[in-house]
């Protein structure tokens, strides 16, 4: 007991880590040997800790969604990998004050988001629709048969609307997130989601319409 | 818009996706909202439409940047906590410094010594246009020890005659350069004095580093003190008691304008003008009649000096229309002699009526200091700077 006292004041990480290592051993989960299986909590927690590995492992988790949210919200690739990379330095920088009130992807979102917006905001107009090396399988996923063509008109459309609305139509309609996620994403309230999503989608197909009937 | 339109618009995207199906309820507000119908036709293109974005790129594997980017803020915030560690550190000890004193070395109080406040003497009544301490020239009545100590450019006779004994302002010897100069601190920010009071006794409402003064603090003031009363006897002796030297605020006409100091002259001293209840008709020998309108104290040197401002009116073996300061002393015989310092050109004279005090006011330019004093019958301007002429 001497001794592991002095270890404990010496070395206070280290006996911290044996704690919870030992607690995991209890559960039949070691730490360390299925990392893998780590809940994001877990991984959160070790990475609030100085865990640099952990947080490894949470970039390689949430990297793909938040790219795509990026990329969705941006419409190129250059500048989506840009917010990947400031969204997961923003997230080092502010781990601890993470308290896991919401999930760790909800709050890495809402940072994404917030980054997103900065990003517009800095770089008005919106950026360019170049094509982004759309693998060639696009072309034919669900209800699109008009290919490329039709996504860069749509990612057009999606540009011309407000940085803060099109997240949301993003968020719904892209990400496939629920009105309590996207809430939570944003800051919003539900109800406040709800309405502004009404508009949006609103405003959306209308222009979409208009759209059509152009090219008609 | 109302809350059906929401709900049912939500229902309507949902379906379009393929997710739920419209309840008949809702395929109802559909056929009765025109914009809900719209949105029903419209769901559907609007949701391929957004499938068709839904693609993306090749994710890059941020891992290794990122990581590296972290690492490099880590590196960097380190020597940057440490220097803010060093900031803190210094600014901490500096305090304590500035708050203790710093030993081996005279701090700022030493350097300025308080000896200069005469609490007996801090709210003299002049009233200047401008609240900022002003700035007066260099040409002025003492100086710094890279100039010759101020000397009377024509001893005068003393009203029996006899010759001036005149007292002549030495540098400071400890002044924080060694060139004479010396700081004074504001003497009309803490201490009030009675309109018209021509008394030279402390006043309430001194802090506690005026209420304690120094050896050296006392033997200043005590010094000063004794010359304003000498000067403030003279000017009841020679008025025969119907004018005293004014020390009040409340002489000026504005009395909410205490900026009693004429500032640093050239640097150094400063000064301070009060002016009498009623110009003092006199005869001094050498300088004929004329009318004393007050007196300055100059600050700012071991010794204060304290001068009277007298306006020859005729008579005056020399410079009859001139302002002449003039350097009061007692000599052997224990007559008061006056010795003149320096003399300024008066700008104008005149009679101005129906005001109750006398009020002075100051000009402060970079080479000169205009100077106008008013009583209820009397005005005179001058300036100071420009016929300042110290041999």
């Amino acid at each position: 007991m001497e001794s592991s006292g002095r270890r404990l004041s010496l070395h206070g990480r280290n006996v911290s880590m044996r704690w919870r290592a030992t607690v995991s051993n209890h559960m039949k989960k070691p730490m360390r040997l299925l990392s893998v299986n780590r809940s994001d909590v877990d991984l959160v927690s070790a990475a609030q800790d100085g865990d640099a590995a952990a947080f490894d492992q949470l970039i390689a988790r949430h990297q793909e969604r938040v790219f795509a949210l990026a990329y969705h919200m941006l419409g190129n690739a250059e500048d989506a990998a840009d917010v990947q990379q400031d969204t997961f330095v923003r997230a080092w920088t502010s781990l601890r004050s993470f308290r896991g009130n919401s999930a760790f992807s909800t709050w890495l979102h809402r940072i994404a988001v917030n980054v997103c917006l900065s990003r517009k905001r800095r770089f008005r107009p919106c950026s360019s629709l170049e094509q982004d090396n759309i693998p060639a399988d696009a072309a034919v996923t669900r209800d699109c048969q008009e290919s490329l063509v039709n996504s860069v008109v749509v990612r057009d459309l999606l540009a011309s609307i407000r940085p803060k609305h099109r997240v949301l139509l993003v968020l719904r309609e892209i990400e496939e997130m629920s009105i309590e996620e996207i809430a939570e994403v944003t800051g919003s309230s539900v109800e406040a989601v709800r309405k502004q999503l009404w508009r949006v989608r609103k405003q959306f197909a209308e222009r979409l319409r208009r759209r059509l009937m152009e090219g008609e | 818009m109302n809350c059906d339109c929401i709900s049912v618009s939500e229902a309507i995207w949902s379906s379009a996706r393929g997710d739920v199906e419209l309840t008949r309820e809702e395929l109802e507000h559909a056929r009765t909202c025109g914009s809900c119908a719209r949105m029903l036709e419209e769901a559907q293109a609007a949701v391929a439409a957004l499938d068709c974005v839904k693609p993306y790129p090749e994710v890059p594997d941020c891992r290794q940047s990122v990581m590296s980017r972290i690492d490099r803020s880590r590196r960097a915030a380190a020597p940057r906590r440490l220097g803010w560690a060093l900031v803190l550190v210094g600014a901490t000890v500096l305090a304590l410094a500035i708050y203790f004193g710093i030993p081996g070395q005279p701090s700022h109080t030493a350097h300025v010594p308080p000896k200069h406040e005469s609490p007996a003497l801090v709210a003299p009544p002049v009233a200047t246009n401008s609240d900022a301490a002003p700035t007066v020239p260099e040409a002025a009545i003492v100086r710094g020890p890279d100039k010759a100590p101020a000397k009377p450019v024509d001893a005068g006779k003393t009203s029996n005659g006899s010759k001036p004994a005149p007292m002549i302002p030495q540098p400071r010897e400890d002044s924080p350069d060694g060139s004479g100069t010396a700081i004074v601190k504001s003497l009309g920010s803490r201490t009030e004095f009675q309109p018209g009071s021509a008394g030279c006794s402390p006043q309430p409402g001194l802090s506690a580093a005026d209420a304690i003064p120094s050896a050296e603090q006392i033997t200043f003031r005590q010094m000063l003190q004794s010359q304003i009363e000498r000067a403030a006897m003279l000017m009841a002796g020679e008025s025969g008691g119907r004018s005293t030297l004014l020390l009040g605020s409340g002489v000026s006409a504005d009395p909410a304008r205490r900026a009693f100091r004429l500032g640093k002259w050239g640097g150094l001293p400063l000064a301070t003008l009060y002016p009498v209840s009623r110009p003092v008709d006199t005869h001094i020998s050498g300088f004929g009649f004329g009318r004393i309108l007050g007196a300055l104290a100059v600050l700012g040197y071991d010794e204060p000096s304290v001068y009277v401002v007298f306006a020859p009116v005729t008579g005056g073996s020399a410079h009859p229309e001139s302002v002449v300061l003039l350097l009061p002393g007692v000599d052997d015989a224990g007559t008061t002699t006056y010795a003149k310092l320096a003399e300024a050109a008066l700008t104008q004279r005149a009679v101005v009526a129906g005001k109750s005090l006398p009020r002075v006011s100051l000009s402060c330019g970079d080479s000169r200091i205009s100077v106008e004093m008013d009583w209820p019958k009397e005005s005179y301007g001058f300036d100071l700077a420009p016929d300042l002429v110290l041999p």
